[in-house]
């Protein structure tokens, strides 16, 4: 249950505060989960199927009731407002795109259906300030030529002001203003354009003016207030923002910016259908930038790609986060590409957050075996020493491996404060020391999570023979807990006797971090062993080694310069400092 | 066979050529009671009936039997005739029933497929009282509507009310519109369930990340519904509107049980027309080729609406119209004079 | 694909031209004579030996009567067991000419020897070749039996226009009157036996006690059809021209009798005060006569016992009692007639049954078997009684005059009264078009009833005339 301690309390952007999940069958998904994310963080929750991490997701997105807990967004409570006010946007495992949508028009079902907040802009004397602007700059001739091009493409009805709009970049109401100015004007006038030039120009500069001022006095006249821009100021001098839709212009240009960052611009007419499975991923993802929300949530997005796309767009993915300046919250069963992609790392297991961290802090300081087992590729190799006091060593049958300073009095306080907890454990057996009992569950991988009798379901007929089970025979109730307490009792024990004497230990070491070397005839190896690998596997620049030690099978890894033939032997070492030791009763690790 | 296949032996191939068509063989025989009972009893019918609207044909006087050509159709089409007058007026209260029933017997399944998928308590009870008329026959449900909406004091809802409403009386296009309406309640709560079922498939298959990403992107139920679910029901709705529209352009059997003596020789439908003069008595006899003639037709009207409907509900692949744009927009932003000052967007 | 496809059309063609051929070769031979007969009689002295005869009959008699009509089917196998056994094959009305028509024509062996149907259809079978004439038969059997000893009106049918004689009527049946006798004793002495004594009574009563004193049902098909045509022949018109086409509106007399004739109905309604109601059907008015409002009850006659148990149950006496003592009989002669002086006032319309002899059979002896159980049938006086208490009444004078039948409780208290004299029952005759007057008679007398004066009887008559002559020219065939 490890919490971020190293995120301040003014960074903090969004926090999940003891986050639980009961199902109404009383399966408990999630526990106790809490976990503060700041600004542009990308945090990655990864663990095994049924971990409880699409769970968490969706209890934050609002797609599942919330048990207890309480999400924060700054300073706003998010537990009960719906979905679409919790400002985050999701990218589903299936896509989830409207099958009968184009591209466009799924990228825009955001924009079109929702209201956002802009800020109340006078049109009519910003329309009127760009025109005159337009005037100054580039004059009539080319203003004439730009309507020209504009007409050329044979617009319909609206893209006519649109396009106009797009190339003098001015808000649409401008762009219509131009057409109607330069409708205003006949065919004539425009051919003879050197002569009437003067005329037309002082023309619409009065009609400018005019439309301007009839607009200033209208403000006036109602004691609105106005800033530089032409927005409108509320009392205390602050824009004043309305919830409104987006105009069509609006939304076509936000879609077609999202479309470029993603390169979607060839398929905005192609269905779903007709796309394959990268280009729908970023259909997505369009979707979801297009809202430009601060939160995105990934559920397992890359699962459903092969594994050459999946490399590029998991750079693709880091890269959109950077570009955009997201808050990224992503879920994965895959730790590769937990550990590619997070600024943090989450690892859960059985409804427990196993640890917090930064890759490197979950690779190189793992909390516990499980932690150590997911994280890593290949999985870090895991066999039983015993711990020998007097020589303080680790020893199995002949092989010795000195321990590190101190170790021994790590290995007393641990077992010390340990036992002091299951001690109380034990004394007091309510929910939350059940709680831990299952988390220590979770990380030893023992036993399936028992289920609550009131698990089972049901049916009326059931129902009532139960009851008259019961009432007949007057059962004491069943101890729902009782397989719990029975580990915490044995754990206890176990615990109890280790610290008398304490003996096996699991050690932990990296596949990368076992010193192989090819073992040449004659040659002698100081401290290391002599093994013949079972099976090598090339991976092109490197081989994974499979050979026997402690009785246990262990990978390693070896530069391929070198070609390991069939019956070549490898000098097997490693040091003290690259070991992790484990306890085998709770799993933690010792130190 | 050529040796270009080495290694393989003729007899191998020519054993594979007698399994396939062994196979096929298996395949015609197991087929065959269907194919023989639909071509005896479907297509050859239909091919006499149609060699004898060319022909003045009497099905017991042989020497009767002349070809004429389109004279049936003539007649058909010729309105001074009071029998084709009849023919072609029954064509408009089916229609105007049709209109009104057809989209009827869509949205209310769809409806009650929407709420049951919901999973209220008791909605498997539901589900078999909204299938179960479906199993009733027409006749009953002639004695059903015909005894409760009997038009004297003595029918069942006029006993109970009170009243002495004539339920199914009157003219069509005069004053039969309380007819057609209890024909529609009747016949909505006879088929209501088969196209229940079916809406109720579909809605299941609808994968629930579509509604989830509808939900996330704003959309209330309203939208869902529009945007979600209708649009993924598309087979369902196919298949149920075509049949449907099918089964009422053969109107017949409800008008048929559901009327007074008002209305009872008024046909309201082509097929009411066919029916009671076909086989119906030895002096309509002379005039089956015009019988199988107004069939044709008939039929022929039919196929043009389905064949319309089916236009109107394929799919429409999109035009590039986005791709058209954008390259318009690229096109002018990069054309783009001087940006101006104050903008905001 | 294709190839499959145009294989498949090949061989449905290939099997559709065979059958057409087929249907159009079960026909008769050419003009002339289309009857064949084959074999030898035997005879035992003057009588015809049968032995073992099957005979096969379809009879158009399918609701509550149909019972009766089997029982006495039976009688007649078990009195001419090992002689002559006849089958009976019920075919309900819709389908019975086709049915007929299309056996007889291809030749089944199913195919029934006698045909019982209505009336109405012989001049279509006559066309279609599918009946014999049944006096060819008697002559070449020596039969002895008298083909003219029959109702005038209905039997003069029997020859479909001809010289020879084509089928043998059996009953008829039309709408009869019950009456209250308590009711009525109390208005009048008699029963009423014209318009103006109808009149009167009903007046009295309705004056007297509010009520309705004719309860009858105008939206029933029977009603339509008797009523209707009943008051056209008792105001002296007739159905249709000899060509098949019909005059109502053209020919200004007949404009005139229809016009009295729907007034005749219709005044039983418009009266003040109020003799009869418009709408409901039979049973829908019952309980106006089994509750003592009505006096008079309209139906037809094989309801007769769910009458009289129904009267019974609802007055608290046996059937016996409501039959014997309660209610009584009376007929619709008369009551639609405007002149009662005329000979046709009394005529009434009805339905009648006819036998005739189907082309099918050939043997002589077959033959002969059929006129035989044709004979018993309209001779017996048990076979005659029992089927009038179904509901139809024997036009066949041998019967009438047979005490057996005469002195039989239900016949002599109801039949005899319903139908008085059986020379004035008339039928629809020889017009093969008969469904298409039935449909336009009939809109005239429902649509004329909803209205409240004669102001729209001519437009009717119009209307309907032209629809009825359009339509038979194009079944006619002449289009």
């Amino acid at each position: 249950m490890q919490t971020n301690d190293n995120i301040s309390n003014e960074e903090v952007f969004l926090s999940l505060k003891h986050l639980e999940k009961v199902y109404p069958n009383g399966e408990k998904a999630v526990y106790d989960f809490n976990l503060d994310i700041a600004k542009n963080e990308f945090i990655v929750i990864v663990g095994p199927s049924g971990c409880g991490k699409s769970t968490t997701l969706r209890m934050v997105a609002g797609l599942e009731d919330i048990t207890s807990g309480d999400i924060y967004l700054g300073d706003e409570h998010l537990n009960y407002k719906p979905s679409k006010d919790r400002h985050m946007a999701i990218v589903f495992q299936s896509y989830a795109l409207y099958p009968q949508m184009t591209v466009f028009n799924n990228i825009a079902f955001p924009l079109t259906i929702n209201t956002y907040p802009a800020p109340v802009v006078n049109t009519v004397l910003l329309s009127c300030a760009q025109a005159k602007e337009i005037i100054e700059k580039c004059g009539l001739a080319s203003i004439k030529d730009a309507i020209e091009k504009v007409d050329a493409q044979k617009p319909k009805f609206g893209e006519r002001a649109e396009n106009l709009a797009t190339l003098f970049n001015v808000v649409l109401e401008t762009a219509k203003l131009i057409l109607k100015l330069y409708g205003s004007v006949s065919a004539d006038d425009w051919k003879n354009i050197a002569d009437k030039e003067g005329e037309i120009l002082s023309d619409w500069q009065a009609k400018l003016s005019d439309a301007e001022s009839a607009e200033q006095t209208k403000i006036t006249e109602s004691g609105k207030k106005l800033d530089g821009e032409f927005c409108e100021l509320s009392e205390d001098g602050t824009r004043k923002t309305v919830q409104r839709k987006l105009t069509h212009y609006e939304i076509k240009t936000r879609v077609y910016e999202t479309a470029e960052k993603l390169d979607l611009a060839p398929y905005l007419d192609k269905l779903p259908k007709e796309l394959s499975g990268g280009q729908m991923q970023r259909v997505a993802l369009g979707r979801a930038i297009v809202k430009n929300v601060p939160i995105f949530m990934m559920d397992e997005p890359l699962s459903n790609l092969d594994a050459k796309l999946r490399l590029t767009m998991r750079s693709e993915i880091v890269k959109l986060h950077n570009r955009i300046n997201a808050t990224t919250i992503y879920v994965t069963h895959d730790q590769t590409e937990a550990m590619t992609m997070a600024s943090r790392i989450v690892v859960m297991s059985r409804g427990f957050i196993q640890q917090v961290g930064t890759p490197e802090e979950v690779y190189n300081n793992p909390a516990n075996i499980f932690v150590a087992r997911f994280i890593g590729s290949p999985t870090m190799n895991m066999f039983e020493m015993e711990f020998d006091r007097n020589e303080k060593m680790l020893v199995y049958g002949d092989f010795r491996l000195p321990v590190e300073n101190g170790f021994e009095e790590k290995f007393d306080k641990f077992y010390e404060s340990k036992c002091a907890e299951f001690s109380s454990i034990n004394e007091n057996f309510d929910s939350g020391a059940r709680e831990k009992i299952l988390k220590l569950l979770s990380v030893t991988g023992e036993g399936k999570s028992v289920k609550n009798n009131s698990a089972k379901k049901k049916n009326f007929v059931v129902c009532i023979i139960e009851f008259f089970k019961n009432l007949a025979a007057k059962k004491a109730e069943e101890d729902p807990w009782l397989k719990e307490r029975a580990v915490a009792a044995e754990k206890f024990a176990a615990l109890k006797a280790y610290k008398e004497n304490g003996r096996k230990v699991f050690v932990g070491i990296r596949p990368e971090r076992i010193k192989i070397e090819k073992a040449e005839e004659g040659k002698t190896y100081k401290g290391a062993n002599i093994v013949q690998p079972e099976l090598t596997e090339l991976l092109g620049g490197e081989y994974n080694v499979y050979f026997k030690f402690c009785g246990k099978n262990m990978i390693g890894k070896i530069d391929a310069k070198d070609k390991l033939g069939q019956n070549d032997k490898i000098a097997v070492s490693f040091s003290a400092d690259d070991l992790f030791v484990f306890d085998p009763i709770t799993g933690d690790v010792i130190k | 066979m050529e040796k270009d296949f080495i290694g393989i032996d003729e007899d191998i191939l020519a054993e594979r050529k007698r399994a396939k068509r062994r196979e096929q063989g298996v395949a015609l025989v197991i087929l065959s009671p269907f194919v023989i009972i639909f071509v005896l009893f479907c297509v050859v019918p239909f091919i006499m009936g149609f060699a004898y609207s060319f022909m003045r044909y009497d099905p017991y006087n042989s020497d009767y039997t002349a070809f004429i050509g389109f004279k049936n159709y003539s007649n058909l089409f010729n309105t001074d005739i009071n029998v084709s007058k009849q023919f072609w007026e029954s064509f408009g209260p089916m229609l105007v029933f049709d209109l009104v029933a057809v989209p009827l017997l869509m949205i209310i399944p769809f409806i009650l497929a929407y709420f049951i998928n919901m999973r209220p308590p008791c909605y498997k009870f539901f589900r078999a009282c909204i299938y179960l008329p479906c199993v009733v026959s027409i006749s009953i449900l002639g004695i059903m509507f015909g005894e409760m909406f009997a038009g004297d004091e003595t029918g069942l809802i006029n006993s109970w009310f009170g009243t002495n409403i004539d339920w199914l009386g009157g003219k069509p296009f005069e004053n039969d519109i309380l007819r057609w309406i209890i024909i529609l309640i009747a016949t909505i709560w006879w088929q209501t369930g088969a196209n229940f079922v079916i809406f109720s498939g579909a809605l299941r298959d609808i994968p629930k990340s579509l509604y989830e990403a509808c939900e996330m992107d704003g959309g209330g139920r309203w939208q869902s519904v529009i945007r979600v679910t209708i649009p993924n029901m598309r087979p369902a709705i196919n298949i149920t509107l075509f049949n449907t529209l099918i089964g009422f352009l053969s109107l017949y059997g409800q008008p048929y049980v559901l009327n007074t003596l008002e209305n009872q020789d008024i046909f309201v439908s082509p097929m009411m027309f066919i029916q009671s003069y076909l086989s119906n008595g030895l002096a309509y006899a002379k005039q089956t080729g015009y019988l199988c003639a107004s069939a044709i037709i008939f039929g022929l009207i039919i196929m043009v609406i389905s064949f319309v409907e089916r236009r109107v509900m394929e799919e429409r692949h999109p035009t590039a119209k986005h791709v058209a744009a954008y390259k318009r927009y690229c096109d002018f932003r990069t054309q783009r004079l001087e940006p101006a000052k104050g903008e905001s967007k | 694909m294709n190839k499959k496809f145009a294989g498949i059309l090949c061989a449905a063609l290939a099997l559709t031209i065979p059958l057409t051929a087929a249907a159009c070769n079960g026909g008769g031979n050419g003009g002339g004579e289309w009857w064949s007969t084959t074999g030898e009689l035997e005879k035992n002295g003057d009588e015809i030996v049968f032995n073992d005869v099957g005979l096969r009959l379809a009879s158009i008699v399918a609701g509550a009567d149909k019972e009766a009509f089997n029982q006495i089917v039976a009688q007649f196998n078990a009195e001419y067991s090992g002689k002559i056994r006849v089958s009976v094959t019920t075919v309900g009305y819709e389908s019975f000419e086709d049915y007929v028509a299309r056996s007889v024509k291809q030749g089944d062996k199913s195919a029934p020897d006698i045909v019982m149907g209505h009336q109405s259809s012989v001049k279509s079978f006559l066309d279609y070749k599918v009946i014999q004439p049944i006096d060819v038969v008697m002559e070449q059997t020596g039969f002895d039996y008298d083909l003219n000893a029959f109702s005038m009106g209905i039997n003069q049918y029997a020859n479909a226009g001809t010289e020879h004689h084509f089928g043998v009527t059996v009953d008829a049946a039309s709408m009869v009157v019950f009456y209250n006798k308590e009711l009525l004793g109390q208005y009048s002495q008699a029963v009423p036996s014209t318009r103006e004594e109808l009149f009167t009574v009903c007046e009295a009563y309705a004056n007297a006690t509010g009520n309705v004193p004719i309860a009858w049902g105008t939206g029933s098909d029977f009603f339509t059809e008797f009523i209707m045509n009943t008051a056209v022949l008792q105001n002296g018109g007739t159905l249709y021209k000899d060509d098949m086409s019909v005059d109502w509106y053209d020919n200004t007399a007949q404009r005139d009798v229809y016009k009295k004739a729907l007034e005749s109905v219709r005044s039983f309604v418009t009266n003040t005060p109020k003799l009869a109601e418009v709408g409901g059907d039979d049973s829908s008015r019952l309980g106006d006569f089994r509750a003592n409002k009505a006096m008079f009850y309209v139906t037809v006659p094989w309801l007769f016992d769910s009458v009289c148990q129904g009267y019974a149950a609802e007055n608290g006496c046996t059937e016996e009692v409501a039959r014997t003592e309660k209610l009584g009989a009376t007929s619709i002669a008369g009551w639609f007639a405007m002149d009662s002086s005329k000979d046709y006032a009394k005529k009434i319309y009805c339905d009648a049954h006819m036998f005739n002899l189907s082309n099918k059979v050939t043997d002589i002896t077959q033959k002969a078997a059929c006129l035989e159980f044709m004979k018993w049938f309209t001779t017996n006086a048990d076979a005659g009684t029992q089927w009038a208490r179904a509901g139809h009444v024997s036009i066949s004078n041998v019967i009438n005059t047979k005490d057996a039948y005469k002195n039989d409780a239900v016949v002599a208290g109801y039949i005899n009264k319903w139908y008085p004299d059986i020379n004035d029952l008339n039928t629809v005759g020889i017009n093969p078009y008969y469904q298409e007057l039935a449909k336009n008679l009939r809109a005239i007398i429902s649509e004329g009833l909803l209205k409240k004066d004669n102001s729209g009887d001519e437009e009717l008559l119009r209307t309907k005339q032209n629809e009825y002559n359009s339509n038979i020219a194009l079944w006619g065939g002449d289009l």
